[in-house]
């Protein structure tokens, strides 16, 4: 059994799916982000960088693993699925995983940050992430012309990838014109487990009310 | 309004969960059942049948009937909706809610109301004396069983109860789940699928309500 330790974003979204994909058995506990939870004692043993999600694994001797990308990586070599064994393509498909934990991941974040969660509104800034998300976006329409998905095969890659764009009107980024990927978002979406771990837990932004709660909850961890 | 509720009875659960995934709050006021406190002539004088949950309008009149009481507040508050969206939906979550009060808690309410000293000559829900019927408990059980193949089965090709939006089913599932175990049947081991369903939909912050 693994034990996850998550809230509802597209990190933690990641695991939930890659775990529902495995059809591991697993355990959801939820960490309030808003009361600072991820930053108390009891986390911090489990990730000394205070964020989720992180994992134990109760099945090998309670071993514990942080961030979303190792975490993707410890899962799919655990089980042998979701990451080939042929150097090539394994190392295409950590290339693309790479890409999404330094690149779609980190910039989407920021653009949320300068976008819906920072009380002033400071346009340069908005403008960088957003411009650099959507050209982000556009190597990914590149790349998935006559690809089902970015490694051809379904991968860890894909899973870290669509748990991020597809939260892109989030973001304030358009996918307009990249037919490709609007493709490959809804190829996602049409798996059962990527829409079962999405909801590990949901996301609750759509009220306008749930939206203002949301945007709340990361100012105040921003202010921190 | 006023909600008159009894925190471990899984009827009343089912009204807190439905209310927390609105965002709705209404006073509460607790009513012990194993007491009998709901069928003191004070509460029977606001609920002639004496079952909670029940809630009291602000002209005085009540609404008994978990579900009752879900559909009045789902017209108060249609966001998110809870109990389908258009004809088909509405139609779908009505059938899975009713399956899982019918196969799911009827059965539990036979085990737990045909066992417990303290319903020994109150075996069914309401105010006059009906006597608990032992040869009632292997039945339930058997029957209960049978209810939870069907979940694990249902439940290997869909997100929710009834289909892809969470719903009202869900919540009445998880209160049958959670009150199993009062009389403890366990979701089986291999039931990966209920297992799954269930780690999802407990981990949301209503289901603790």
């Amino acid at each position: 059994m693994i034990d996850l330790y998550t809230a509802a974003t597209p990190n933690g979204h990641k695991i939930s799916i890659a775990l529902e994909e495995l059809g591991l058995p697993y355990g959801l506990n939820l960490l309030n982000l808003g009361d600072n939870e991820q930053k108390q004692p009891a986390f911090l043993a489990i990730n000394p960088n205070g964020k989720i999600p992180a994992i134990i694994d109760r099945d090998n001797g309670d071993f514990a693993v942080f961030d979303s990308g190792a975490i993707l990586l410890y899962l799919a070599e655990k089980t042998g699925k979701l990451l080939p064994q042929e150097p090539g393509r394994r190392s295409e498909v950590i290339q693309w995983l790479m890409f999404q934990m330094s690149g779609i991941g980190p910039m989407m974040g920021q653009a949320n940050v300068w976008h819906r969660y920072w009380e002033e509104r400071y346009q340069p800034a908005i403008d960088r992430y957003q411009h650099e998300v959507r050209r982000l976006f556009e190597v990914m329409e590149q790349r998935l012309n006559g690809r089902d998905y970015l490694v051809d095969e379904y991968s860890i890659a894909d899973i870290a990838n669509w748990a991020w764009v597809r939260t892109h009107d989030w973001s304030g980024v358009s996918i307009e014109g990249l037919p490709h990927l609007r493709s490959w978002l809804e190829r996602m979406a049409a798996r059962l487990a990527c829409r079962r771990g999405i909801e590990a837990p949901p996301v609750k932004v759509d009220k306008k009310t749930d939206a203002d709660n949301f945007v709340k909850g990361a100012r105040a961890m921003l202010g921190r | 309004m006023k909600l008159y509720d009894c925190t471990q009875a899984p009827n009343a659960r089912r009204v807190r969960i439905f209310m927390a995934e609105k965002g709705i709050e209404i006073p509460r006021v607790e009513v012990d059942i194993p007491a009998g406190e709901n069928l003191n002539s004070a509460f029977r004088s606001k609920n002639p049948r004496g079952v909670i949950p029940t809630l009291e309008l602000d002209d005085g009149s009540c609404i008994d009937e978990s579900v009752a009481i879900c559909r009045y507040l789902e017209e108060l508050h249609p966001e998110p909706p809870l109990m389908g969206s258009d004809a088909k939906s509405k139609a779908q979550v009505e059938s899975r809610q009713r399956h899982m009060e019918f196969d799911g808690l009827l059965p539990l309410a036979d085990i737990l109301r045909n066992s417990v000293p303290s319903f020994a000559d109150r075996a069914i829900p309401g105010t006059t004396g009906i006597a608990a019927i032992r040869a009632l408990v292997p039945r339930g059980i058997e029957s209960f069983q049978r209810f939870q193949e069907r979940l694990n089965a249902d439940l290997e090709k869909t997100i929710y109860i009834a289909g892809e939006q969470f719903s009202i089913a869900d919540i009445t599932a998880i209160c049958v789940i959670d009150f199993a175990k009062w009389v403890k049947l366990e979701i089986p081991e291999h039931h990966e699928n209920t297992r799954r369903w269930y780690e999802r939909v407990s981990a949301r912050p209503s289901i603790s309500a």
